[in-house]
């Protein structure tokens, strides 16, 4: 039996740092995922697809969102299972139960809104674990797993949450037990377990049929391996063969520099060059350093030219610190002289400093730089 | 800058002229008024900053009237390296040409060469030096902005022992307060994109905020609906489990119910027993207090009866005495009118008889009235008639004696004559007849005329002389005298006089002795009333006799009549006396009669009230003896009695039966239960409407889209927070550039204030004196002038003060900017507020400041600049 194995679409979500110009592209590919995700069970020849979970960003989205969604899902063609997540969870706000969502559901769509077993046809049975909270008191998954048994039946579970093997907070009640998944797995209960909720693609565990797809579109910095869905072959008996299919086509990426000379600074402006895609690529630049006054002018500078060209190009304020100093021949080469010089000698002193003052003395001698030896 | 050459052609009233100037120097250019000397300054500043196709109020301005010719200037100047002859021409055939001379041969025309120009100043000339070092006669005498020299502050900061590139500076400055002016307003505030940035921040978060809350209210909403089914499902259970609990209680409570109505049933049995009993027993008392009331009462009316007739009696008798008593009373009262009348008439008589006397007394004294009126009478006639004075008869007297003797006097003097008669003859002498016998003789004296006649046959005629004449008159004098006294008397002569003055006399003694009697017999009175009076007394008198009874007969004289009156007065009283003490007894038999009576009539109806009641309680009684005799109701009182004991142990018995405890309990227990139930139920319901409403919200806020809202909200603050923070820097670091740049700007002004304070003090000692110093701010002006010890605020000063410190200073200023940036000094026509002795002086600070410097002066008072030894004077004309 072959599925599609997918999770985590957050469809409505916002990323602040995006400009008026790159939120609509990057809220246009996470729908064009979905059909991207069609795409893919339709020549794989999926029986259905398995959303585990945080379909929607919040159950708050608006009904544009949900109608948008719902049409590129009646696209797909074959059955997509939907599990309501920790974003999107079944409560008395739930979109599932919406008139946005109810009234424009297309047949093949489902919502696995009941915890057990949920037949796809004879001998093949989802196991839903769907969040009814934001905050469940106890292991969803591990609770319908007590209730099945290797009765011949094939059980694909679908879950939504941390497994506790990869959360060391064992205070939250909420963990999958991952011991317990195992245990069912053995014994022929389940046989695959779909997991949604972390956004990398991760296979948990040793059996190799434990995963969480991860999102089929890069949400944030910190995900190693998004932008994939998975297409699972699973039997009674033997391993599940599990492929994952790289659909994803932006990028959020962090760069780190150490920037204290004009080379650096070059290599900057190399990096950031050879980034392919830039307009669906959202950069995060971590830079320290010190650097001379004209230097720095043309790190300026540097940034901004690339910022016209990436969705989206941040310094990351709280990684950044880059001096700024000046030596006596830039001075000169300013054509600053008399009290002029005196001024800009003190406010070097300040900007070799640290705290919010040395940034304003860096500021003011960057000011002092576009307005006299900046322009020559 | 140094001007070398100047040339004008149709320069408002200057045809043409050229002044060429000696490279260093004070320069004099003289000149009558309206010559164009202030024309030679306007017309560089038009050639340096005019394009030739300039039509700008001061270029149209310079054009003479009525020449068609272009105005042209031409000049030669070095500024820095450069050495130029420039030209230009307005209005006809316009054209600027340029020629630089060195450091590189340049020719160039046209827009060309008046940016070539633009530009060479820009790099060569201190504009602000340039104007700063005019002293023009049309403007005030301001000190100008040095501290805007940037070649003056080479200049100072060179002799300060700085060195740096003034322009570079300057326009540091300016283009920071530019970007500080961007972001802040000159006192400091938010102003431009900065303000926008704080105020769109300040909005993105309260709509950031606000989108939050919504989102937040989703939320809340969502965890209170959880909570509503959970608690629904607790109450659920809670409800089941309390209804079967009150379903046993419930039956526990139905047969203490039953219990409770035997009890209930017995009890009222008793209850009306007891009242049977008491009907019974009330009305037997009843009937006993009735007999012993009917008792009572009759004998209290029988009492009064008694009481009542002994008093009517009492009244009775004290009326038969008032009867008697009244009866005296009359009796009394009729002597009383008999004595009264007696008495009445004893003294009328008394006062007749009084009055007979007093009648006759007035009869005597109206007779001697009337006797005295008589004479009164008598007199006044007389007196009337013979009204002869003492005086009157003594002027008669007199005049009497004075004929007599103007008489004697005249018959002394008069002729005598004498007539003697011979015969009997008839004879007329002096108008008499006179018969004479003879013999006889008829003397005459003729003191007047005399005429002796005898008819027929004679007349003599006597005239006396003069002496005779006067006599005559004086006696007609004298006789006339005596008439008029006469008339005066009315007597024919002095003896009748006298006899009439006697009896005027008489008559007034007589008129007042009888007016003294009248008096006398008057007493003050008036006759007529004194007549009167009688008449009255005599009617009065005729009046009583005629209305006197016959008895008693008139009494014969006063005195007996007065005792008559006496006596009776004194009986009338007496009889009077008694009867007021009648009188005062029977009104106070009265008055005890008619309280008694009262008395007797309230006893009475009281008594009637009592009978009438007691005849009813009688009737009374009898009439329910005849329903219910006693020996009957004695009889009920009794039986009743025993039912009731009976009723109320049948009562007590079935209280015994209900143990009052446990019934406590259960009671508390039973309405407990339902109470929970009510309010179970309420909660249920309360519950069930509060998550009809949560739902109601929450589908509402779904189709809202909060959270793509929340997602806009907070995109578009932390878009405007790094607009803000950005724009924030920008202005920081503005504002810190601003602050810390102005700040070693006026250290180092602080610096370069001591040279030039030094030149203008060394300067203007030689003007004022060595006493002279000044104080100078950091804008390079001067604050204050010190001279002897007393120091004066430089708008203070006077205007020829002023005036030589403006020069002064330029000349200051002159001397310490380096030669090669250096400009002209330009004078217009100064010092005319200068005495002798301080122009004299000015003037060596001329010759001083020309050593190095190009000093332009223009007068049309050389006088004032002829001290300026080494000057050379142009003169100008038309």
């Amino acid at each position: 039996m072959r599925f599609l194995h997918t999770a985590d679409w957050q469809l409505g979500m916002t990323r602040h740092f995006l400009d008026d110009d790159a939120q609509p592209r990057y809220t246009a590919a996470r729908g064009e995922a979905i059909r991207a995700v069609g795409a893919v069970a339709v020549e794989r020849g999926c029986e259905f697809v398995l959303v585990s979970g945080d379909v929607f960003e919040s159950n708050q989205v608006s009904p544009r969102v949900v109608s948008r969604a719902l049409e590129a899902m009646r696209e797909i063609g074959v059955p997509v299972y939907l599990l309501p997540g920790n974003h999107d969870p079944l409560d008395a706000a739930s979109i599932y139960t919406s008139p946005a969502f109810t009234d424009a559901k297309p047949g093949n769509v489902h919502v696995l809104g009941t915890a057990g077993p949920h037949e796809v046809r004879p001998g093949v049975e989802l196991l839903a674990a769907p969040w009814s909270s934001k905050r469940p008191l106890g292991d969803l998954v591990g609770d319908v797993l007590a209730d099945v048994a290797g009765d011949g039946v094939l059980r694909v579970v679908a879950g939504h949450g941390v497994v506790d093997a990869l959360s060391p907070d064992a205070s939250d009640p909420a963990r999958i037990d991952l011991a317990g998944l195992e245990r069912a797995l053995a014994a022929g209960a389940v046989h695959y377990v779909g997991l949604g909720d972390r956004h990398s693609t991760t296979p948990v565990g040793a059996s190799g049929r434990v995963w969480y797809s991860g999102t089929p579109e890069v949400t944030d910095y910190d995900e190693v391996d998004p932008g994939n869905v998975l297409v699972v072959d699973v039997t009674l008996e033997g391993p599940a063969r599990v492929t994952r299919h790289r659909i994803g086509t932006w990028a959020f990426r962090d760069l780190g520099a150490d920037v204290s000379s004009s080379e650096d600074v070059d290599a900057v402006d190399a990096a950031l060059e050879a980034l392919a895609d830039k307009e669906r690529t959202v950069v995060r630049l971590a830079l320290v350093g010190s650097l001379a006054l004209h230097d720095k002018a043309r790190l300026d500078d540097v940034l901004e030219r690339h910022e016209r060209l990436f969705a989206s190009l941040r310094l990351w304020d709280r990684r950044c610190d880059v001096a700024v100093y000046l030596d006596v021949d830039e001075l000169g080469e300013l054509g600053v002289s008399g009290f002029a010089a005196h001024a800009v000698t003190e406010l070097a002193v300040a900007a070799a400093g640290e705290g919010a003052d040395a940034v304003t003395a860096r500021d003011a001698l960057s000011l002092v730089y576009r307005l006299s030896g900046g322009k020559r | 800058m140094k001007l070398h050459r100047l040339r004008l052609c149709y320069f408002r009233g200057v045809v043409e002229r050229e002044v060429v100037f000696p490279p260093t120097g004070v320069i004099v250019l003289e000149g009558a008024n309206e010559v164009g000397k202030t024309s030679m300054v306007e017309a560089l500043d038009l050639l340096l900053t005019e394009k030739d196709s300039s039509t700008k109020a001061n270029v149209r301005s310079i054009k003479p009237v009525g020449v068609d010719a272009g105005s042209e200037v031409e000049a030669e100047f070095s500024t820095g390296p450069y050495r130029l002859t420039y030209r230009k021409r307005w209005h006809a055939r316009p054209a600027t040409e340029l020629t630089v001379h060195a450091p590189v041969r340049e020719q160039l025309t046209g827009v060309p060469a008046h940016e070539r120009v633009r530009s060479i100043l820009e790099e060569t000339l201190d504009d602000g030096l340039w104007r700063a070092l005019r002293l023009l006669q049309a403007e005030p005498l301001q000190q100008s902005a040095l501290s805007g020299s940037t070649a003056l502050q080479a200049a100072l900061d060179t002799a300060a022992g700085e060195s740096q590139d003034p322009a570079a500076q300057g326009s540091l400055v300016e283009a920071v307060e530019r970007e500080f002016l961007r972001y802040h307003t000159p006192t400091g505030r938010p102003t431009g994109s900065h303000a926008q940035a704080v105020q769109r921040l300040s909005a993105a978060e309260a709509a950031a905020e606000q989108a939050g809350q919504d989102l937040q209210e989703v939320s809340r909403d969502v965890d209170l609906y959880a909570e509503l089914v959970a608690d629904l499902a607790t109450l659920t259970e809670r409800r089941r489990s309390q209804r079967t609990e009150l379903a046993a209680l419930e039956v526990r409570w139905a047969r203490v119910e039953q219990l409770d109505a035997e009890l209930r049933r017995r009890a009222r049995d008793a209850t009306s027993a007891r009242q049977l009993h008491e009907t019974a027993a009330t009305a037997w008392q009843q009937r006993q207090n009735a007999v012993a009331e009917l008792t009572t009462r009759s004998a209290s009316r029988d009492r009064r009866e008694t009481s009542s007739v002994a008093q009517r009696e009492r009244v009775l008798a004290l009326g038969a005495t008032l009867e008697g008593v009244e009866a005296e009373v009359e009796v009394l009262r009729g002597q009383a009118g008999q004595a009264r009348r007696a008495a009445d008439l004893a003294r009328r008589d008394a006062e007749h008889l009084q009055d007979a006397e007093d009648v006759a007394r007035l009869v005597q004294r109206i007779r001697r009235v009337d006797a005295a009126l008589t004479k009164i009478q008598h007199a006044r006639r007389i007196l009337a008639t013979a009204s002869v004075t003492e005086e009157a008869v003594r002027a008669v007297e007199a005049a009497t004696t004075a004929l007599d003797g103007a008489l004697a006097r005249r018959s002394g003097a008069a002729p005598q004559v004498l007539v003697e008669a011979l015969a009997d003859v008839d004879v007329e002498v002096g108008g008499d007849s006179v018969r004479l016998r003879s013999g006889g003789a008829e003397q005459r004296s003729a003191a007047d005329r005399l005429e002796v006649h005898l008819p027929g046959s004679l007349r003599v005629t006597v005239i006396p002389g003069a002496d005779g004449h006067e006599l005559a008159s004086t006696v007609e004098a004298a006789r006339e005298r005596l008439r008029a006294a006469l008339a005066a008397t009315g007597a024919c002569d002095l003896v009748e006089a006298r006899e009439r003055h006697r009896q005027h006399r008489d008559a007034e003694h007589e008129l007042a002795a009888a007016g003294d009697a009248l008096a006398e017999h008057l007493e003050g009175e008036d006759a007529d009333a004194l007549r009167e009076r009688l008449l009255t007394w005599q009617e009065r008198w005729r009046n009583h006799l005629a209305g006197r009874p016959e008895r008693p007969p008139l009494p014969a004289d006063v005195t007996t009549a007065r005792t008559a009156a006496t006596l009776a007065e004194t009986r009338h009283a007496e009889v009077r006396s008694e009867l007021d003490t009648a009188c005062a007894r029977r009104d106070s038999l009265r008055e005890q009669l008619t309280t008694r009576t009262v008395e007797v009539v309230a006893v009475e109806s009281a008594l009637a009230c009592e009978r009438v009641e007691v005849d009813r309680a009688a009737a009374c009684l009898a009439e329910v003896r005849s329903t219910a005799p006693d020996a009957e109701l004695a009889a009920a009182a009794g039986s009743t009695q025993a039912g009731a004991t009976t009723a109320a142990e049948a009562e007590a018995a079935a209280w015994a039966e209900v143990d009052a405890g446990d019934r406590a309990v259960l009671e508390v227990l039973v309405d407990n239960a339902r109470a929970a139930a009510e309010r179970l139920a309420a909660e249920w319901d309360a519950r069930r409407l509060a998550q009809a409403r949560v739902k109601g919200r929450l589908e509402s806020f779904g189709a809202q889209g909060r959270q793509d809202r929340y997602d806009e909200a907070v995109t578009d603050l932390q878009a405007a927070r790094r607009e803000h923070t950005a724009v924030q820097r920008r202005a920081r670091a503005a504002a810190l550039l601003r602050t810390v740049l102005l700040a070693h700007r006026d250290a180092s002004r602080r610096h370069y204030v001591a040279p030039f304070r030094d030149t203008v003090t060394a300067l203007g000692r030689v003007v004022f004196g060595s006493s002279f110093a000044v104080e100078v701010d950091d804008d390079l002006r001067i604050a204050s002038r010190t001279l002897e010890g007393t120091t004066v605020g430089y708008d203070l000063l006077s205007t020829g003060a002023k005036e030589q410190l403006a020069i002064i200073i330029r000349l200051a200023c002159a001397s310490l900017v380096d030669e090669a940036d250096g400009v002209p000094v330009i004078i217009d026509d100064a010092l005319g507020y200068s005495d002798p002795v301080r122009l004299s002086r000015v003037a060596a600070v001329f010759a001083g400041a020309g050593r190095t410097a190009q000093v332009i002066v223009l007068t049309c008072t050389p006088d004032r600049y002829r001290s300026i030894g080494s000057a050379t004077v142009v003169p100008l004309s038309a």
